[in-house]
């Protein structure tokens, strides 16, 4: 099993929750952060006064999968999250080692 | 009775009543269920007293805190005293254990104390809480002598610090207050310690038992805190609480007071609510709970003004607020009318007494907040509305910052404001049950008007304060922006689904009334129909796109508008609670305001009439497009708002053409070139492949074929296509000017695929021609980061020379940047040429970058100068 960390543009949640919903990936986990990487932050002049930006915002999306589901999940959510303009984000990929459903106590990939 | 067999017996009582209760919704609930616990304790008491002789410090069982007010919660504590002469002995101890242990093995949860009455008074006198508690305290069993010198000592104690006392427990209740949150405006409510929940009636309780020494809550109204028709209002309310409260516990089957959103449809439910009138059994249910905790609300913030004021000024001369408005008075600190008779002579008074209030910071006492609900009617009449006095002293209402007792408030709740705005009173109770709105309609109205002055003051938490008072100190004017955002939700009071669009409706009508110019109600009908665009934009477009930018600027049109709508945004969702404001938020809203209000200031869209002006030129291209393509939006869509803006019509359509041509070719640029015979210029318009180097190389070709560059402009299109006109002098040879521009064609083909050294070339040629500087030019670079902000901006001044523009774009193009578009223009020998660069990534370059890239360019052209 993997974790998916994906952070993308806000305005490309939807986007995205769509087309993994089409391939039959659903539930995620989704957070307001902010951040920078290679866009780094900007700043905006108002009357004189600088309004710096220096965290951008964004959106991260939190979602597992049966390990032989990676590929094609993180080809999904790049496709769907694309504007082929700076700051479009980053997938990260991590090792699960453990999921438990609450409600049923089920484990692992019965619970995903 | 042994007391183990007295908790079970006590025990299956409670369990009886509470099954009555979910059954039947029994309304003595807390005054039965504490009688069972009084009962307990008398038996046990009864039963210890029996079996223990050695019992020789009598002592009294005393009831404290919501226990001793006989409104006992299914799961709140059991606070019990013990209440002892002098300090108990040892086998007082155990005595005591005897009666709680069996309590505490059946999962009772007690607070309990064993005191002296002068430890009592220790407590009271240290801690506010201990002092609460015991003004609550009542007499269960025991040794009840012991009980009446304890309650006349501390009678004694109340009656000789009554004012400090009174301070010490209004400041609890705001310091209360400020932990909970208003629970009015909060999602999910604490009906017990927010604001207008039950510990709100518990304060004012305390204070009329510190001043008159309380026994029951009729009390109240014989002691004029409260009139004979806000009585019952009083009970229903604090009975309507409470019985949720009492739901509250038993579906959680734990002291619970925070109303969460999983519990608000069971309870709405249980208590009978059911859907109708277009909303949901919770809409309903919020309702009226809401309409219950401002009722309490209310009540507390009138007790609180009237006694928590010096009526004895001999002791302490405090300082005495004055009016000078005729016909109002501040009398101990409220302001009121000065007779009934006054308000019929002059109406107007109605609105004054608000206005005043509010400039004062004095509340309105409460006889004349009845009179303005009695004589409210005088509101409802044109000439009223219509006075210019009257309007304006409303709108200065709506400028007073936020307020306890503020005079919006105010208005709402002595129902003046539904008879001045009769549209208000559809909103009043208007509740939406989703995430983000779940108060009234009306209150949320208020609450953003409020919110505009607390963006802007400097007290203000909020990070971008300074900036929005920047913003507001531009808006003229100002009552523009007031009333569109009293009103942004105006259109919630009807059943349309789209409640901006029907609000913008409603406010035409609405507005004429109030002596608004016609500029200005088309100005606040957009606001209001437009006020969740910039929340929708920021958070559903690429904001870091330019056309997102124009679409925006495009839609709203002017600088003044796009500040408004800014502010009003901000107070709308300041004003909708918690989770529609968030720093997340605000950053990408003030950032799409930032660069859009550059677009209407700054680029090439400010101006007047640039909008109108593009409208109707995108028209016009349209109509043109449609006898080349079946479908002129697709190419449309490409053309940034600026090229749309800047081109006329006729060149725009050669592009469109090539650009169908570019697409079948499947060639890297296509171009064709506009003869102009009289003149013996030729205009060359180019489509590429949105390389970066591509503009210069063009540029170069045309040196190395000997035609002098006179002018060039250059854009991209959205879809990574590269537009160019260049304007040149006409090829030396006329008669086979084609072969010329095969040629043309030819090289800069070999040019892309890296088969001709053009650098050389273009060397060759400036050597041959040499630099004519006959005025010995300065060169200049100017480099503007914050005009744009997508772009930076540099702007060369220069002596003109063959290839110069070669070498100028090739400077750029070495400085890893981008040229988005350019405009270059001669004038004699010399030249002005501005080029708008972004990085080769298309991000916005650095105001360090910008300043390395003037000092490069300045350094190759000396270097150039020198060679030649």
């Amino acid at each position: 099993m993997k974790k998916i960390e994906a952070i993308i543009k806000p305005f490309k949640l939807d986007d995205v929750k769509e087309a993994l919903n089409e391939v039959g990936i659903q539930g995620m986990t989704v957070s307001e952060v902010k951040g920078y990487g290679r866009q780094k932050g900007h700043k905006e002049i108002y009357r004189g006064a600088e309004y710096v930006v220096d965290f951008v915002p964004k959106v991260k999306i939190e979602i597992a999968v049966k390990s032989e589901r990676i590929d094609e999940a993180v080809s999904v959510i790049r496709e769907a999250a694309k504007t082929d303009n700076i700051g479009d984000g980053k997938i990260f990929v991590s090792q699960l080692e453990k999921v438990v459903r609450v409600r049923t106590g089920e484990t692992d990939e019965d619970a995903l | 009775m042994k007391t183990e067999t007295l908790v079970k017996e006590l025990k299956e009582k409670k369990e009886e009543l509470s099954e009555i209760f979910l059954a039947k919704g029994e309304s003595c609930f807390q005054k039965k269920l504490s009688d069972l616990y009084d009962d307990y304790f008398m038996k046990s008491f009864e039963y210890i007293s029996d079996i223990s002789n050695s019992l020789n410090t009598p002592f009294a069982v005393v009831a404290l805190g919501g226990y001793g007010r006989q409104e006992q919660a299914p799961h709140s504590d059991i606070d019990i005293l013990f209440l002892f002469e002098n300090k108990p002995e040892e086998e007082a101890d155990k005595i005591i254990k005897e009666i709680l242990y069996p309590l505490w093995d059946y999962k009772f949860t007690i607070g309990h104390s064993t005191r002296t009455i002068n430890e009592c008074l220790k407590e009271a006198k240290s801690d506010i809480f201990n002092l609460t508690a015991m003004l609550d305290s009542r007499f269960i069993c025991g040794f009840s002598p012991l009980y009446i010198r304890f309650a006349e000592k501390f009678r004694n104690y109340l009656s000789l610090n009554s004012r400090k006392l009174t301070e010490d427990i209004f400041a609890a209740a705001e310091t209360r207050h400020r932990e909970y949150g208003n629970s009015e405006y909060l999602l999910e409510p604490d009906i017990k310690s927010g604001m207008g929940g039950l510990r709100d009636y518990h304060t004012m309780r305390w204070i009329a038992k510190v001043h008159f020494d309380l026994q029951e809550l009729k009390d109240f109204l014989y002691h004029g805190y409260l009139s004979e028709t806000e009585y019952p209002e009083f009970l229903e309310s604090l009975s309507f609480i409470s019985r949720v409260r009492n739901n509250l516990h038993f579906l959680t089957n734990r002291k619970c007071d925070k109303l969460h959103f999983d519990h608000q449809l069971r309870i709405a439910n249980k208590l009978g609510f059911s859907d109708k009138e277009g909303k949901t059994s919770v809409e309903n249910f919020l309702g009226e709970l809401h309409t219950r905790l401002n009722y309490l609300k209310e009540f507390f913030l009138m007790i609180k003004n009237e006694s928590g004021r010096p009526r004895k000024l001999g002791i302490k001369r405090v300082y005495q607020k004055t009016t000078s408005v005729k016909d109002l008075e501040i009398k101990n600190s409220l302001i009121g009318f000065k007779s009934p008779e006054k308000i019929l002579n002059d109406p107007s008074l109605l609105v004054k007494i608000f206005k005043e209030s509010g400039l004062k910071k004095v509340p309105i006492n409460s006889e004349s907040k009845r009179l303005v609900w009695d004589f409210g009617y005088l509101a409802a009449q044109d000439k009223f509305r219509k006075n210019q006095d009257n309007i304006s002293a409303f709108e200065k209402i709506m400028s007073i910052p936020y307020m306890d007792n503020h005079p919006l408030d105010s208005m709402l709740n002595t129902g003046f404001l539904g008879v001045y705005i009769p549209e208000f009173t559809d909103i009043a109770n208007r509740i939406q049950y989703n995430d983000y709105h779940i108060y009234p309609v009306a209150r949320h109205s208020i609450r953003a008007v409020q919110a505009v002055q607390e963006l802007i003051s400097e007290k203000g938490s909020l990070k971008n304060s300074d900036l929005y008072a920047s913003v507001y100190s531009e808006i003229k004017p100002k009552r523009v922006l007031l009333w569109a955002v009293l009103l942004h939700d105006i259109g919630k009071g009807t059943s349309d689904n789209d409640h901006s669009i029907s609000g913008a409706e409603m406010v035409k009508k609405i507005l004429p009334d109030f002596n608004m110019k016609k500029e200005h109600i088309d100005n606040i009908a957009f606001l209001v129909e437009n006020h969740l665009y910039l929340v929708k934009t920021a958070t559903r477009r690429d904001i870091f796109d330019e056309e997102t930018i124009n679409a925006c600027a495009v839609k709203i049109k002017s600088a003044m508008r796009l500040k408004m709508l800014y502010l009003l945004t901000l107070a709308d969702s300041k004003a909708t609670g918690p989770k529609a404001w968030s720093e997340w938020n605000e950053s990408l809203i003030t950032s799409l305001f930032l660069k859009t209000l550059k677009v209407l200031e700054k680029g090439n869209l400010s101006g007047p009439n640039a909008i109108r002006h593009l409208e109707k030129k995108t028209g016009g291209i349209s109509a043109l497009l449609k006898e080349y393509t079946d479908n002129p939006e697709a190419i449309l869509s490409n053309m940034p708002a600026t090229y749309v803006f800047e081109l006329p019509e006729s060149d725009i359509l050669i592009h469109a053409k090539l650009y169908t041509r570019l697409k079948n070719s499947g060639k890297p640029f296509v171009f064709e070139v506009e003869k102009n015979k009289d003149s013996g210029l030729r205009r060359v318009f180019f489509c590429a492949d949105d390389r970066p180097g591509f503009f210069s190389k063009a540029a170069g070709i045309f040196t190395v074929n000997n035609m002098d560059i006179l002018d060039a402009r250059a854009f991209s299109w959205k879809n990574s296509t590269a537009l160019s006109i260049f304007t040149v002098s006409a090829p030396l040879d006329t008669v086979y000017e084609e072969r010329i521009w095969n040629k043309t064609e030819k090289d800069l083909e070999k040019v892309l695929n890296n088969e001709f050294d053009l650098a050389s070339a273009v060397m060759n040629k400036k050597s041959s021609y040499g630099i004519e500087d006959l005025f010995n030019t300065k060169d200049i670079v100017k480099t503007d980061n914050d005009s744009s902000s997508f772009y930076s901006i540099v702007e060369v001044h220069t002596v003109d020379y063959p290839g110069l523009l070669y070498d100028l774009t090739n400077i750029l193009y070495k400085c890893g940047t981008d040229i988005k578009s350019a405009k270059i223009a001669t004038k004699t020998t010399q030249v002005v040429d501005v080029f708008y660069l972004s990085s080769v990534e298309g991000e916005k370059i650095s105001s360090e970058k910008a300043s390395t890239i003037e000092k490069e360019i300045l350094r190759e052209l000396s270097e150039i100068k020198e060679a030649v």
